[in-house]
């Protein structure tokens, strides 16, 4: 008997099971076995005898796989909230061997050392080559904090799958398809500081280029100074004050916008002051060092000497904590 | 006042540096008793009234509880300074909260009503407000500060709050200690102050202070850092330590 065109069509189709699907291949067997590894490998044909070309996986993500200490929160500006102001986030971001499949973009994000908080689903945003996710962990409706402190996450990625309809290779880089990181503590100054250079309008100053040239006074605790250095011979360099409490011995910090250089002296007793400068933790935009010395009771004159830098002006939170 | 050793070097040191101009040779009001409001003050200062207003208008920095009626298990804490505490309060009646300072000294709740404040120590003992007022600042929910001098780290304060309309009250509590900004008297009035003559306070300053000094002759408005310097006198009118530029 002969068949007629198009029950020979969807012959064809059942047999070859593949030819006439314009669907995305069926998704393989989990990682781990050989089947259906290759993307457009016919699963029950010839599966391992052709050279197969490996499944997207990461390359990298941010947090690093494994990583510790990762600070818990990021403090921004938030103008179109209902309450303008600044809140806490957290931003995540893993990137793949090769483009992705943009429709889907939902990951789970568990707490491994408190068990009691409920796995967190959320969308992420992919690049505009596919590649990249990123994901915006926001505080939870219900209060806290985006991450909690001190704590072991996994970010499962497991959802995701690439361009052809594969699922992710979780293999590589993160062993079981899902991101873990360990979160370190928080700092309540500095995210207290964070504040102020979000929100404060800065105090604009000019430093003076002596010590002798009626340095401005930076001493007030809880502002935010916009300090401009004059110029010194092809750098930038200059002076501000701040007195000491009469009462109390005091802790000043500097909460800075980028590294300053700084050098202190106790011009009241002529003694120079140990200045500890360091990196901050990535809390928030504005602040990335530290600037730290102490301050004794007497109402003593502080010099501060700023520079030399390749940077006129700069920006800094006062802080000034009893010790 | 107590003259320490490191007062008398500050002192010696602000002498003899107070001809050249920077120098500061203590405070005109050193002496605070602990843990009390300083005297003088009558009225809380710009810079601590603005600091609390940006934790009140910060949408980040709101917290919410709920006041209890009278204090109980359940009595929420509000103690975590620069933050804005919605309080809930048992409708129509008075509500109890829960406060124990980081620090000793004098604590300024700001509050978005005008409303009844009462604080107990842990002994039941009403501690007496050292200072209330109305607060006006502009785009600021904040409209009364007290002021309470709390000595006890350890243990909690009872607040009482309200009754308030409507049933809320937001609270932002700041230390006066941590917002003190120096002021330098100015008698000539030239804008710049007198180094050796000053006041450390989170209080609005008395009158004819302000925030500038080296002025190195306060007695004449004519001689300040801004002056011109005139050659040929025995005037240092631009306060730089010569008398030739």
């Amino acid at each position: 008997m002969r068949l007629s065109p198009v029950l020979a069509l969807l012959t064809a189709c059942t047999l070859s099971l593949v030819a006439c699907d314009s669907e995305p291949p069926s998704p393989p067997p989990p990682s781990g076995t050989d089947a259906g590894t290759e993307p457009g490998a016919d699963a029950g044909t010839d599966a391992g005898t052709e050279p197969q070309a490996p499944r997207t996986s990461v390359t990298s993500a941010q947090p690093a796989e494994g990583s510790q200490g990762l600070y818990p929160v990021e403090l921004y500006y938030d103008g179109a909230a209902s309450r303008p102001g600044v809140y806490l986030r957290k931003v995540l971001s893993v990137t793949f061997t090769g483009p992705m499949e943009p429709s889907l973009a939902q990951v789970t994000l568990s707490n491994r050392t408190d068990t009691s908080i409920e796995p967190r689903p959320l969308t992420g945003q992919w690049s505009s080559d596919r590649r990249t996710l990123t994901v915006t962990v926001p505080a939870p409706e219900e209060g806290g904090p985006p991450l909690e402190a001190s704590s072991l996450y996994a970010l499962d990625l497991t959802q995701l799958k690439d361009a052809t309809g594969y699922p992710l290779d979780g293999t590589p880089v993160l062993g079981d398809g899902k991101l873990d990181f360990t979160t370190g503590a928080r700092e309540a100054l500095l995210e207290h500081s964070c504040t102020h250079a979000l929100v404060n309008t800065a105090t604009a100053l000019d430093a003076a280029p002596t010590p002798f040239a009626f340095p401005p006074a930076t001493d007030t605790g809880h502002t935010r100074y916009r300090l401009t250095l004059p110029a010194s011979e092809g750098s930038f360099q200059g002076y501000s004050e701040l007195i000491s409490a009469p009462d109390v011995d005091e802790t000043v910090t500097l909460f800075l916008d980028r590294r300053v250089p700084l050098s202190v002296r106790n011009d009241t007793e002529g003694m120079d002051v140990p200045v500890e400068l360091l990196p901050t933790e990535p809390a928030c935009a504005g602040i990335t060092h530290r600037a730290r010395f102490s301050a004794t009771a007497g109402d003593l004159i502080y010099q501060l000497r700023y520079g030399p830098t390749d940077f006129a002006t700069f920006e800094f939170v006062l802080e000034r904590q009893t010790k | 006042m107590k003259m320490t050793m490191r007062n008398v070097w500050g002192a010696m040191f602000g002498l003899s540096l107070a001809a050249c101009g920077p120098a500061v040779e203590g405070e005109e009001n050193t002496q605070q008793q602990e843990q009390s409001l300083e005297a003088g003050c009558t009225q809380l200062g710009s810079t601590i009234t603005s600091h609390a207003c940006t934790h009140a208008n910060n949408g980040g920095d709101l917290v919410a509880v709920t006041a209890t009626s009278g204090l109980t298990s359940g009595t929420p804490d509000i103690s975590t300074a620069h933050k804005f505490y919605s309080v809930t309060l048992p409708a129509g009646a008075t509500g109890t909260v829960k406060y124990r300072p980081s620090l000793a000294g004098s604590w300024a709740f700001y509050l978005t009503k005008d409303i009844t404040v009462s604080v107990k120590d842990s002994a039941g003992n009403t501690v007496a407000s050292a200072l209330g007022h109305a607060v006006s600042a502009t785009g600021c929910a904040l409209v009364k500060a007290v002021v309470f001098d709390l000595t006890s780290t350890t243990t909690d304060y009872r607040v009482d709050l309200g009754s308030a309309t409507g049933d809320q009250v937001g609270v932002v509590l700041e230390r006066l200690e941590d917002s003190r900004v120096r002021y330098y008297q100015d008698a000539d009035g030239d804008a710049y102050g007198n180094s050796s003559v000053s006041k450390l306070t989170a209080c609005v300053p008395p009158s004819g202070y302000i925030t500038q000094r080296f002025d190195c002759n306060d007695t004449n408005a004519s001689i300040n850092p801004a002056a011109a310097e005139v050659l040929g006198n025995s005037v240092d009118e631009n306060c730089n330590g010569s008398l030739t530029n």
